[in-house]
């Protein structure tokens, strides 16, 4: 029995030690690298420039795509009622990515079964199609507000309006650049990197990007939510000292 | 210098914000008004949610009101008394006006409400100012200080129970009747972001029959302690009011009003009204149009 647990155990170690060795010893033909893993939004925060490294062993085409954590979006359409405009109509959407961009290699000559391939990968902006939450049958309908919706969010260039470049140092060397506007969503981002040949997906890699305020801004932010009343009676507070330090000023 | 708001989630032009403190502030020294009927839309104008403009303006409210109050307590044109019933009316009607919010908010209409509301009021209100100083310019009424004191109260009013003495003010009346007023000025302060002094005040003088300074002096303490209440529930209840943006807007209003002040003994008082009375309607004609015309963009998106 003794004999039997030390068997079990040396086993297991083999097995460790096989899987720690296993992702080098296999053919790595894509590899990819942020150049910072995380965006720190600070009291000075206008927006951030986000860039991505890769090699690639193989020949073949690369896509890049970013996506922002998931919302669900309520889309609102105004209709002239008595005179005025308001708003009347809305179409909710599940899971839109709240943040997207995409990077191509290749930006023209796609076969059928290229594009098709890409889209179902999520790349592109016509992959921007969103499920509405109540399934109403007008198709025209969904389409307007879906439209809408892209439109919006291209407006605060949180989508984009077409793909961006993908810049080659070498050959097998790629850098990629895009850009996080101010008013960017907070939360994690995935970034999918794809190497692809003709129409097939050859190998794939994630990786994360961390979007949050820090420093003062992420200190306020914490202390407004965990203690919302202390946090409102210090904003009381130093409104009522700024009040009556307006008066002593307006005295002398 | 752009600034990211930790609450608003948005980054905004620091100097923007400063200057719009400062105008009101200076609007605040010229005329004695809160001015949070022009910071308000322009907050929203900047991008900044609604729901947050709204609550943060709150607690600028507190500020501007409490250096307002503390002269007047000081010359004694505080009814402490009819103020107290006033705040517990305000206090309540705060707390329904933020429920109104949330459920505007919820349907989709809060845009639609705020600008609504400020076209009717800021409406009547400009030009009722601009007819009363185009008139006075012209002909000189004397009577009108006293008209306003030997106002007689409604019957109906005379008829409600509750009734209290309220010695400062020399008025034996019903404490509902200030209380509804007071309720009325909450509801405005967590929908709209402004102290309502505009309509308190008249409101304290035609219906309670009291004394213009008196009124003035009493509406603004019970705005600091209804506006306090109303961060407080918009702090704890929504999470919308962003104390970096408050900052700014109270800073900029400290600096703003100093200038208002030396402005205010240059000018002449009609003509500051005839001022006043512009800008109010100015603004309301501003909402107006946006509701009226056609927007380039008929569809908007919210995150639920």
């Amino acid at each position: 029995m003794f004999g039997g647990l030390r068997l079990l155990r040396l086993l297991l170690c083999l097995m460790g030690f096989a899987l720690l060795i296993a992702p080098a010893s296999a053919q790595e033909t894509l590899t990819i690298d942020l150049a910072s893993n995380h965006i720190d939004i600070t009291t000075g925060f206008n927006g951030s420039h986000l860039t991505l490294y890769g090699v690639k062993e193989k020949a073949g085409e690369i896509a890049v795509v970013i996506r922002g954590p998931e919302k669900e979006m309520t889309v609102r359409k105004k209709n002239r009622v008595l005179g005025v405009w308001m708003n009347t109509e809305y179409m909710k959407f599940k899971d839109v990515p709240s943040y997207y961009d995409y990077a191509l290699s290749k930006k023209i000559g796609f076969t059928d079964r290229e594009e098709l391939m890409l889209r179902e990968n999520g790349v592109g902006i016509n992959t921007l199609v969103f499920n509405p939450n109540d399934a109403a049958p007008d198709m025209e309908r969904i389409r307007h507000f879906q439209e809408a919706l892209v439109r919006n969010k291209q407006v605060h260039g949180l989508f984009p309006l077409q793909a961006k470049p993908l810049t080659f140092l070498n050959d097998n060397f790629f850098r990629v650049t895009m850009y996080l506007p101010a008013n960017v969503p907070t939360g994690e981002y995935v970034i999918e990197t794809l190497l692809f040949r003709k129409d097939k997906v050859i190998e794939r890699k994630k990786t994360t990007l961390r979007v949050a305020q820090v420093g003062l801004n992420a200190q306020i932010y914490q202390f407004a939510t965990e203690s919302s009343l202390l946090y409102g009676l210090l904003c009381v507070f130093i409104a009522v000292f700024t009040g009556w330090l307006i008066n002593v000023i307006r005295n002398k | 210098m752009q600034i990211y708001l930790p609450i608003a989630e948005i980054s905004v032009p620091a100097e923007t914000i400063f200057l719009l403190g400062g105008m009101v502030g200076f609007l605040s020294g010229v005329f004695g008004v809160g001015g949070g009927f022009l910071t308000t839309p322009f907050l929203i104008f900047l991008g900044i949610p609604p729901a947050v403009a709204v609550g943060t303006q709150a607690s600028q409210l507190v500020a501007s009101g409490m250096s307002g109050t503390i002269g007047h307590f000081k010359r004694g044109n505080v009814d402490v008394k009819i103020g107290m019933v006033m705040l517990a009316g305000g206090i309540l009607g705060s707390f329904i006006g933020i429920m109104i919010f949330r459920m505007l908010q919820y349907l989709g209409q809060i845009d639609f409400a705020v600008s609504l509301l400020y076209v009717v009021l800021l409406g009547s209100i400009g030009t009722l100012m601009l007819t009363e100083s185009i008139f006075t310019a012209f002909i000189k009424k004397k009577t009108v200080r006293s008209q306003f004191n030997s106002q007689q109260v409604s019957p109906f009013i005379a008829r409600l129970p509750y009734k209290m003495r309220f010695p400062r003010s020399k008025l034996y009346i019903s404490a509902l009747v200030p209380g509804s007023i007071g309720f009325v000025g909450g509801i405005l302060a967590s929908i709209l972001g402004i102290g309502g002094g505009f309509l308190l005040v008249p409101a304290m003088i035609y219906i309670l029959g009291m004394s213009t300074i008196l009124a003035a002096g009493t509406s603004l303490f019970q705005i600091i302690f209804t506006t306090a209440a109303a961060t407080i529930m918009h702090a704890t209840m929504n999470n919308t009011v962003d104390i970096l943006l408050a900052v700014i807007l109270i800073v900029g209003g400290v600096i703003g009003s100093q200038f208002g002040i030396v402005f205010a003994r240059v000018i002449k008082p009609s003509h500051a009204r005839t001022i006043l009375a512009i800008l109010v309607l100015a603004v309301s004609i501003r909402l107006a149009m946006q509701l009226l015309l056609q927007p380039v963009e008929l569809y908007s998106t919210v995150i639920m």
